[in-house]
């Protein structure tokens, strides 16, 4: 099982719940070695895909580096995949109404996802 | 050093517009400090939330490159993190009148081995339009290997950049090339 992890300034809070049917990703993202840091949370997610007859992934991150918008599709491409195998997933792109780059990633990654239910939401002030 | 230097090098930076500057080694949390106070600069100047999120990503984009690729390294005996050498750098950000636009450059030494890709590389960033930027991005983003980020960082700051981006390439000796890039945000 995942350890939840707390947020430190340059990476996110990692939160499971519902035995893994429920997973948030919040806070900031740009570790320096983005391998060590979402490694094991990947493969977590990977046997979490198998296991689980669906998935719900929030994402409300602040700012994120270019490595870690790699990780975010590689992310996106295994629900993808799951969805297109049956399985519901879900992602929530969390952001605030002033941040437009946050907006604009997650249009982005919208774009790219068809079997996978992608949707973004503005934050309460 | 002379402390009548100072002088100089005031009129050096204030010439060329410099509100902000940081030379000397880099680790991640010294980037982590840096941008703190970067913010607290940009924000002083009186610009937009959305303008300091731009300035703050392409500072992380640039300093992170630093940090991976600079061949001048000193040794960081006060952590036990993963890097165990400080990359050294320098980053400046001004305000280019003229531009009506903030400017951030960065530079560090490199390996005269990696110099070829990376002229390459900018070259054919510094073609593409902002459509033909996110295409390049987003399939750079399925290839790239997983440990190297500047193949990608370096697209999102041409993506983030209100004018092509600039870059340099001053040859040092045998082994090292200093390179030089400059991204502009413009004060919308």
């Amino acid at each position: 099982m995942f350890e939840n992890i707390s947020a430190t300034k340059f990476t996110p809070a990692i939160d499971i719940q519902d035995q893994g049917a429920t997973i948030d990703i919040k806070g900031s993202s740009y570790p320096e070695n983005i391998a060590v840091f979402y490694d094991p949370f990947i493969a977590f997610l990977k046997s979490n895909l198998k296991e689980q007859p669906k998935l719900k992934l929030n994402i409300d991150l602040v700012y994120f580096n270019s490595s870690t918008s790699k990780v975010l599709m590689n992310i996106f491409d295994l629900l993808e995949d799951a969805a297109q195998n049956g399985k519901s997933c879900q992602v929530t792109w969390w952001y605030d109404e002033d941040n437009e780059l946050a907006q604009e990633c997650g249009e982005e990654f919208q774009e790219d996802y068809s079997h996978l239910s992608f949707e973004l939401k503005t934050k309460d002030a | 050093m002379n402390c009548s230097d100072l002088l100089e090098i005031k009129d050096f930076l204030a010439k060329r517009e410099v509100i902000f500057s940081f030379a000397g080694g880099l680790s991640q949390n010294a980037i982590v400090d840096v941008s703190e106070s970067l913010r607290q600069t940009i924000e002083f100047n009186d610009a937009s939330e959305k303008l300091s999120n731009k300035i703050f990503a392409v500072f992380i984009e640039q300093t992170q490159n630093v940090i991976r690729y600079s061949s001048e390294r000193i040794p960081d005996t006060d952590h036990q993190d993963q890097s165990e050498t400080l990359g050294v750098g320098i980053f400046l950000v001004g305000y280019c009148k003229d531009k009506e636009a903030y400017y951030l450059s960065c530079a560090n030494p490199m390996k005269n081995t990696a110099v070829a890709s990376l002229k390459e590389q900018l070259a054919y960033i510094s073609k593409l339009n902002k459509d033909e930027l996110k295409q390049h991005f987003k399939e750079q983003r399925r290839k790239e290997l997983s440990e190297r980020g500047a193949g990608i960082g370096l697209i999102d700051m041409a993506r983030k950049s209100d004018e092509p981006i600039e870059y340099d390439f001053k040859p040092i000796d045998d082994e090292n090339t200093f390179f030089s890039i400059q991204v502009y945000i413009k004060k919308k």
